[in-house]
C-alpha cells in the first residue's frame, strides 16, 4: 500500500518537469530597436559575438503576411564553437546560436531561446555535455540580463 | 479526506502523467536529424540542394560558413556550411500558431564535408511539435519533415 502511495506521489512529483516547454522567454517594457541593442549588448557581455540579425517580419511582410516585429539575434563564440565541432561535427546541427525578440501586446518586448538541453539525451555523446550546458547557461544568462534581473 | 486515498493519489498521478510519458517516448523513437550522404563535391552538393529547395516551393535565403563573421575574413571553415531556407506560408501558419516555435527558425539544412564525402543534415522538425506538446503544429512539422527528407535525398542522389 505504502509502496502505490510512493509510486503515484512520485509520478505526481515528475509530473511539472515533463509538462515544461522547450523554450525560455522573458519580456520587459521597452522600444522593440532598444530592446535589440540592448540584447546585442547582453550577448557581447557574455562573451559572444553577434553576427547577424535576421529580419523574420520584413521577409513576411514582403510576402504580404502581416506580422508582429520578430527578429532573429544569432550569436556565436568561434574558440568554443571549434572545440565542440573538433569533439563531433554534428553539432553544427545546433549553430548558430540564436534569440528571438519580438513584440508581444501592451508594448512589452519578448525573448525566447530553445532548450538546448534537450539536446544532450539526441547527441548522446558526453563530451559535449559541458558545452551545451555552457551555452544553455550562458544564453539564459543573457535573457535575464536583458530583462534587467 | 479523498486525498487520503492512496489509489485515488495513484490515479490521479497516473491520469496527469500518461500522456507526457507517452510524448516524451514518442520522442524518443523520433530520429533526431534527417541525414544523407554523397559522394559529391562540396559545391556540387551546395547547387544541388539549393535546386532541391527551390523545385520543393521554399525560398533559398542565404548560405553561410558555420563560422561566418567570427572568423577573420579569408579563414573561414568552409567544410561545414549552412544553408537557409523559407516557405513563408508555412511559417505565417506556425507562428500564428505558437509564437515560441520562432526559436527553431528559420529552416537550415548542414553541409559537412567529412573528408572522404559531404554529410547532408538538419534537424528533425518532428521533434519541435513533439517537444512544444503543440498539436496543431504536428501536421505543419510532419510536412517539413517529409520536405527536409525529400530535400535532402534529392540533392544527395
Amino acid at each position: 500500500m505504502k509502496a502505490m502511495l510512493l509510486a503515484g506521489l512520485l509520478f505526481l512529483a515528475t509530473y511539472p518537469a515533463l509538462a515544461e516547454r522547450p523554450i525560455i522567454s522573458v519580456s520587459k517594457q521597452a522600444e522593440f530597436r532598444a530592446a535589440e541593442d540592448d540584447m546585442v549588448i547582453a550577448i557581447m557581455n557574455h562573451g559572444y559575438k553577434p553576427t547577424k540579425t535576421q529580419p523574420i517580419d520584413h521577409g513576411l511582410r514582403a510576402k504580404g503576411y502581416e506580422s508582429r516585429d520578430y527578429h532573429l539575434v544569432l550569436f556565436g563564440n568561434l574558440d568554443e564553437q571549434e572545440k565542440a565541432i573538433a569533439i563531433e561535427p554534428r553539432i553544427a546541427v545546433l549553430l548558430p546560436l540564436k534569440i528571438m525578440i519580438y513584440r508581444i501586446e501592451g508594448g512589452r518586448i519578448g525573448a525566447s531561446i530553445p532548450d538546448l538541453s534537450m539536446w544532450k539525451q539526441l547527441y548522446r555523446n558526453e563530451q559535449l555535455n559541458p558545452v551545451i550546458d555552457k551555452w544553455q547557461r550562458d544564453s539564459e544568462s543573457i535573457l535575464k540580463e536583458f530583462a534587467g534581473r | 479526506m479523498f486525498f487520503r486515498s492512496p489509489f485515488i493519489l495513484l490515479l490521479l498521478g497516473l491520469i496527469l502523467v500518461a500522456p507526457h510519458h507517452a510524448m516524451a517516448a514518442e520522442q524518443s523513437t523520433l530520429q533526431p536529424f534527417i541525414s544523407a550522404k554523397t559522394k559529391k563535391t562540396m559545391g556540387q552538393a551546395l547547387a544541388d540542394l539549393n535546386a532541391a529547395i527551390e523545385s520543393s516551393n521554399y525560398v533559398f535565403i542565404r548560405r553561410q560558413d558555420v563560422d561566418q563573421d567570427l572568423a577573420e575574413s579569408g579563414q573561414e571553415n568552409h567544410r561545414i556550411v549552412f544553408v537557409f531556407f523559407c516557405n513563408f506560408a508555412m511559417l505565417d501558419s506556425a507562428l500564428k500558431i505558437d509564437p515560441g516555435v520562432g526559436v527553431f527558425l528559420p529552416c537550415k539544412i548542414t553541409l559537412i564535408d567529412t573528408g572522404d564525402e559531404i554529410e547532408i543534415i538538419a534537424a528533425n522538425p518532428a521533434l519541435v511539435s513533439h517537444a512544444l506538446n503543440e498539436p496543431r503544429l504536428d501536421e505543419l512539422c510532419d510536412k517539413l519533415t517529409s520536405d527536409y527528407r525529400n530535400i535532402i535525398e534529392e540533392a544527395a542522389q
